[in-house]
């Protein structure tokens, strides 16, 4: 039997409204079940909303005092090095205007900054600057005119302007104050530069100053680990310096030159005694020993005197203030070999083209200079320098 | 310096500071996109030496982690040698090298040359993809690979970064021996040693000469456990110093997968350690034990002496006193042996 259209097509849109309707009632019960469950999460949310509210504050907080730091990180190793390093420019760069001569000093801080970093930075500036040797004035202390020689052609000695005694006053009461490096232009510097330039028969106004400050502070932040070794090569020119003539002591032809002072590289303590004693006992079994030790000190450091080895010479008698640096520096210069405490002669000695045994026993002062050393005067064809632990010695030798 | 001299170094520095700078921001690029998502990080694989990978790669990892907030159950180590525990602190799954490739395989890479991971390789690809699939990681899984470390640090190797850059992006900490099945029975008291030939101390006569004297004047004090393990892994070949009754070695006890931590091991119950300056001895002092590492030329070496001189106190390690043998020949010395020999000339 046949079904009429019209019944076909009433059934068919019955159908289809049914199915529509079926899933209207779907999407409405959806909906519903939507509309409930997201009510229940801000139920929830209300329930937590303390505790999540106090979390994100406290997030919020973290976050804040994390950018702080980092900020404060920035400005400390980023920024804060920028700025130095601008400001000295701009000192050396207005202490070199005009044509009035330049005092590069006075040097009174210890010999191992004045030869790793004073002298080669001094290289740098006068190049970087224009400032020929006939501009340049070194004022330093103990006769190290040779040291300066090429750069300035003109020195004064401290120990002629001040007695030793005052000198190491002076130092003593700067290290109380906190202030181990010449920092800043202090009183004491200041009447140095006054002194000197009456000396040169120039008014204290004709003269510029290159303080050793400027230094001090430009390479502070190398010390410290906030700039590169590069950054140190680019403001330095180390150089090996001439050829010097023989010193005018009764020496052997060859020897070996020694010296040994306490401070932190080499307390001074019964085991580092016996250890040094034994050292230059057998160094002095091959070849003769001068030991370069003073009678006096206008420093914290102490000599170590072996001249009971036999063997070992030294030349305590002919040093005085005034010319005892530039005396070792001959000695050294002549010598096959120099061996000494890390630190102070021991840092000349590579650039005079004397092998160097440093020693030391404790490095936590000296890991930054002799990073820079050993890249330094390898540019620089100085020669070599090595090192000698002593506790490291100490756990192998057998005394 | 002239002014057109001056303005040349001016613009050539400028240009050094940009290629630093881009360099790093790329890392960090390359970082942020191998630390993103929520799924795990194979970190490795490591293949080179043992020193970067104490000294810089390791503390680099802490860095990362803390850094980008990395939860350690993301992480999953892929390195060699059984150096699970030197990781411990940054995550419990490890995956051995030596378990997805045999150790001919990794000697021929380092004969080849492949030492410092600076890139990615299809090789180190493998092994991540092989690490992965033996975990059942799944298929959101990232590498934090070595080169990345590499890249990082190179401008402070060159000298062109700061030591400061190195302390910021890395946390140094102490590392805690593991627990392996040691291959001999050690003394109560001993002396790890390990030398080997290396661009800082050359296998020569007369620096085998020094390392005789100074290993028998030690023997003297304490017994030696040589290290020496003569598994050939890398391209360094391991100095036999005397042996003695006084004297006990590790050579032919252990196997790749676990040399490292065993190694390890000895060191962390050793007096002290001597030992060419490389390797596992960057690692001793991390462990608390004294180290002396022994070298005669320290040009490759600088930088890593002065991170390590900063690294160690400041972490509680072992006394680091490191011994330049070059000074000591130099003057015609043989430490350990109290005396000098010949060959200085002399004037008396």
């Amino acid at each position: 039997m046949k079904i009429p259209n019209v019944t076909k097509a009433a059934l068919n849109i019955a159908g289809v409204r049914l199915r529509r309707a079926e899933r209207r009632w779907r999407a409405a019960e959806q909906a519903l079940g939507r509309v409930g469950r997201q009510a229940q999460r801000q139920r929830e949310r209300l329930a937590q909303a303390p505790d999540l509210v106090g979390a994100r504050v406290r997030q919020t907080c973290a976050a804040i005092e994390r950018s702080r730091k980092r900020v404060v990180r920035f400005d400390d190793h980023v920024l804060a090095p920028y700025r130095i390093e601008r400001r000295v420019l701009r000192a050396l760069s207005r202490e070199t205007f005009g044509s009035r001569p330049i005092i590069a000093g006075p040097w009174t801080s210890e010999v191992g900054y004045e030869a790793l970093y004073w002298l080669p930075f001094l290289g740098w500036a006068a190049d970087r600057y224009g400032v020929g040797p006939d501009r340049l004035i070194a004022l330093s202390r103990g006769g190290t005119q040779s040291w300066y020689g090429g750069l300035a052609s003109r020195y004064v000695e401290i120990f002629d302007l001040v007695e030793p005694e005052e000198f190491a006053r002076q130092g003593a009461a700067r290290r109380e104050r906190g202030d181990q490096k010449q920092m800043a232009l202090s009183e004491f510097d200041l009447e140095l530069v006054r002194r000197a330039t009456t000396r040169l028969g120039l008014a204290t106004g004709d003269v510029a100053v290159w303080h050793p400050g400027l230094m001090y502070q430009l390479f502070r932040a190398f010390w410290y680990g906030d700039r590169s070794l590069d950054f140190l090569l680019r403001h330095t020119d180390f150089r090996r310096m001439p050829q010097r003539q023989k010193a005018s002591l009764a020496l052997p032809a060859e020897y070996v030159a020694v010296k040994f002072y306490t401070g932190p590289a080499i307390p001074d303590t019964a085991a580092n005694r016996g250890l040094l004693h034994d050292l230059v006992r057998r160094v002095a079994a091959q070849i003769p020993v001068v030991m370069l030790d003073t009678a006096w000190s206008v420093d914290e450091h102490r000599d170590y005197a072996f001249d009971s080895i036999p063997g070992v010479t030294t030349v305590r008698p002919s040093l005085d203030p005034k010319t005892n640096l530039g005396l070792q520096t001959e000695v050294i210069a002549g010598a096959k070999r120099f061996i000494g405490t890390c630190g102070g002669l021991a840092w000349l000695a590579p650039l005079l083209g004397v092998d160097t045994l440093a020693v030391y026993e404790d490095d936590r002062y000296l890991t930054t200079h002799l990073y820079a050393a050993k890249y330094a005067y390898r540019r620089a064809g100085a020669a070599r320098v090595t090192t000698l632990n002593l506790k490291a010695l100490r756990a192998v030798e057998r005394f | 310096m002239g002014a057109a001299a001056r303005w040349r170094s001016r613009g050539r520095r400028i240009g050094e500071q940009w290629t630093t700078w881009r360099g790093q921001w790329n890392v960090e690029r390359d970082l942020e996109a191998a630390v993103g998502g929520t799924g795990p990080i194979v970190a490795g694989p490591w293949l080179s030496e043992v020193g970067y990978e104490v000294l810089y790669w390791i503390p680099f990892l802490r860095w990362v982690t803390a850094a980008y907030r990395i939860p350690s159950s993301r992480i999953v180590v892929l390195s060699r040698g059984g150096t699970g525990s030197w990781y411990r602190d940054l995550s419990t799954r490890y995956v051995e090298v030596f378990d997805l490739v045999g150790p001919d395989e990794l000697a021929a890479r380092a004969a080849g040359g492949a030492v410092k991971q600076r890139e990615v390789s299809a090789f180190d690809q493998r092994l991540g993809e092989q690490a992965s699939r033996a975990l059942g990681l799944g298929d959101d899984v990232r590498m934090l690979h070595p080169s990345l470390m590499f890249r990082w640090f190179s401008p402070f190797w060159s000298g062109h970064e700061t030591l400061s850059f190195v302390e910021r992006h890395t946390r140094h900490v102490r590392i805690e021996a593991p627990d392996a099945t040691l291959p001999i029975e050690l003394p109560e008291e001993y002396i790890a040693v390990k030398f080997y030939g290396a661009r800082s101390l050359p296998d020569e006569p007369a620096i085998q000469d020094q390392l005789r004297a100074m290993t028998e004047a030690l023997s003297e004090r304490f017994p030696i456990v040589q290290l020496d393990t003569g598994l050939g892994l890398d391209e360094h070949l391991d100095t036999c110093v005397p042996t003695g009754p006084r004297v006990g070695s590790v050579r032919g006890l252990l196997t790749p997968s676990t040399n490292l931590a065993v190694q390890t091991q000895i060191i962390a119950g050793a007096r002290m350690f001597v030992g060419t300056c490389g390797s596992v001895s960057w690692l001793a002092p991390l462990l608390g034990v004294d180290t002396m590492p022994v070298f005669t030329d320290a040009s490759f070496l600088h930088a890593h002496l002065h991170v390590a001189r900063r690294v160690y106190p400041r972490v509680g390690g072992g006394r680091f006193s490191p011994l330049d043998l070059s000074g000591l020949m130099g003057a015609h010395l043989v430490v350990g042996s109290g005396k000098t020999h010949g060959g200085e000339p002399s004037s008396r």
